[in-house]
């Protein structure tokens, strides 16, 4: 069960991997890592809003040792979620290879506190079942899992990716004053400040409150503190808002008009080898669809093309 | 942004789908006659399938009431790609019957409005995307698939959502959606989609010489176009529209609950009916020791 070369490198890897799939489904969330060692916890990287910064952090040098300590984490992480508005989610996940945890106080009160403060602690484990995470899990309404082998804890890693259904009391609904920057006129020759670097005005975004040239989004602009996002971001995220209703499935019967090639990508739906010809069908605009289009669309495309097909009466 | 990754088929094979708009409200009053356009549109087929007899190309129509494809030069018979005359033939035949049902739907459905109306080219991109992914699965030698449209009708704003789905899956999928626009205004959705999937966008000025167009910047492979110097758009507005008013902002307020834009303050979200509080600054005294 042992992960090649070292845990240590799997889960950074794996970790990578979750961090480009979690800013690519949530765009404007913001992700910080933290890492316990000799039983105190440190912070490797400041809560950010992009993923260069914490894949860095990963690829550098990371080395074990010592016991591990829950409640220091926990204390760490919830001094620091503490700092953020109050219409963000707070969660955390911990990647957890140890069999115990060696605290300084009662980590029941931590774990107390934690629920207070409505942050939601997941755990992956990558050893055994340990109490005290379940317990935490359950406590603030995560969720516990433990890796059987390398490509499961990916797996389970990737899973946390997209957003866990809200709970409405843990974050007031706001609004949110956000910026749309253009591009700059080609011939607007201006110093970023992010960088301190010179950039032609049409190679950076500028900020509409106080017009100061910012490389890439989504940011906070530095200067007057409001966030900058593009409409692709917050596009990304309305596929949650519209889901596609599930496809039922159907059997062909002979003699039926139509059905007979899948609508999205033209495939036969009849099997010849007479074995089961289930299919499915969207129950809203009636259009056939093969297995395989069916996976695509609810896990990737998020649009049935049958009902973008039809004008129906709400168009 | 997109680079050609090669693999074991050929670097130069590719797949194009061509999404053809056929709005009639739109082909009423253009200054190209949609006979023309197509037989320009068909001959650029022609040509694609004559660069290599492995490309592949399937021509799917946005009408107002549905879509449909209209060819696949997969299905074609014995013949080979090299039989012109019945490659165009073909076409232009389903092409005349796609446009009489579509017409025969519109008619039946009394809630289009005329003028504005705007074709269907969400669903179009859909049954594009599900091609492309049938083509994928079809084993690692396959050809390098991307998308054309040609697109005349305005922007239908309710498509939006539904637009950019498609346009993040092609995205992931790295499928380029080239646009070449054939009418008079600009597509802020398909700049988007050219931009976001490293496409190409084009607007040209003289539509009488349109093969030329497609021809000369459309036809290449992806793996080809890093050689060549393709026509670059310069800036593409990013700015939302919002929600109440549907003008373009370049500051607004954003619902926290389900990103729904205004551009004044609101007590509650029209769209997911939450109601806002105001925002509660961090307690400064709990700080952690930072470091520097």
């Amino acid at each position: 069960m042992d992960y090649r070369p070292s845990r240590m490198a799997v889960v950074a890897k794996c970790a990578e991997a979750f961090i480009r799939e979690f800013f690519d489904q949530n765009p404007l969330s913001h992700v910080g890592l933290v890492t316990i060692k000799d039983g105190i916890s440190h912070r490797l990287t400041e809560i950010g809003g992009s993923p260069e910064s914490q894949i860095n952090a990963l690829m550098g040098k990371l080395e074990c040792s010592g016991d591990s300590s829950l409640q220091n984490a926990l204390e760490l992480v919830n001094g620091y979620l503490n700092q953020i508005p109050s219409y963000g989610h707070k969660e955390v996940l911990f990647l957890y290879s140890a069999l115990n945890t060696c605290d300084p106080g009662d980590i029941m009160e931590t774990i107390e506190k934690c629920k207070k403060s409505k942050v939601r602690c997941s755990v992956i484990g990558l050893a055994a079942e340990i109490f005290i995470c379940k317990h935490l899990c359950e406590e603030t309404g995560g969720s516990y899992t433990v890796a059987l082998d390398e490509s499961h804890f990916k797996e389970l890693l990737l899973e946390h990716a997209p957003p866990p259904p809200a709970i409405a009391e843990y974050a007031a609904a706001n609004l949110i004053k956000m910026g749309f920057p253009q591009r700059g006129a080609e011939d607007l020759i201006s110093i970023c400040s992010c960088h301190k670097k010179i950039k032609s005005g049409a190679e950076g975004y500028i900020c509409p409150r106080c017009k100061v040239n910012v490389c890439e989004l989504p940011t906070e602009c530095r200067t007057c503190g409001l966030t900058l996002v593009s409409s692709p971001h917050l596009a990304r995220s309305y596929h949650h808002l519209f889901p596609v209703a599930p496809f039922d499935e159907v059997t062909f019967k002979l003699g039926q008009k139509g059905g007979q090639n899948c609508f999205g990508c033209q495939q036969s739906l009849i099997n010849t080898g007479g074995q089961s010809n289930i299919h499915v069908r969207c129950p809203k605009c009636n259009h056939h669809f093969c297995f395989d289009c069916d996976i695509y669309i609810h896990e990737s495309l998020h649009n049935c093309p049958g009902c973008e097909s039809q004008r129906s009466s709400s168009r | 942004m997109t680079s050609a990754h090669s693999k074991l088929y050929s670097d130069d094979v590719s797949l194009v789908v061509v999404v053809v708009d056929t709005n009639p409200f739109f082909w009423a009053g253009a200054a190209l006659p949609f006979a023309d356009f197509l037989s320009h549109v068909l001959h650029f087929v022609n040509s694609l399938l004559l660069l290599s007899n492995l490309n592949h190309v399937v021509i799917i129509a946005a009408g107002v009431s549905s879509c449909a494809y209209v060819f696949d030069s997969g299905n074609a018979g014995a013949s080979g790609a090299a039989d012109v005359a019945e490659t165009l033939g073909k076409a232009s035949r389903k092409m005349e019957e796609f446009i009489k049902q579509d017409a025969r739907e519109t008619a039946s459905n009394g809630t289009v409005a005329d003028g504005g109306a705007a074709s269907l080219f969400s669903g179009a991109l859909s049954l594009a995307l599900c091609y492309i992914q049938r083509i994928f699965r079809s084993g690692t030698r396959h050809p390098q698939p991307r998308i054309l449209c040609l697109q005349g009708s305005p922007d239908g704003p309710e498509q939006y959502v539904a637009v950019m789905n498609s346009i993040f899956s092609a995205q992931r999928s790295m499928v380029p959606i080239d646009t070449c626009i054939v009418g008079t205004q600009d597509s802020a959705f398909l700049q988007q989609a050219s931009y976001i999937t490293g496409g190409v966008y084009m607007k040209p000025q003289e539509l009488s010489g349109l093969f030329q167009y497609l021809a000369a910047v459309f036809a290449t492979d992806l793996h080809s176009r890093t050689f060549l110097r393709l026509p670059k758009t310069l800036g593409v507005d990013f700015r939302a529209s919002c929600f109440c008013h549907k003008k373009t902002i370049d500051m607004g307020y954003v619902c926290s609950v389900c990103l729904s834009i205004f551009c004044k303050y609101h007590k509650k979200c029209s769209t997911c009916g939450s109601e806002f509080s105001r925002v509660s600054m961090p307690d400064l005294n709990s700080l952690p020791d930072q470091r520097q």
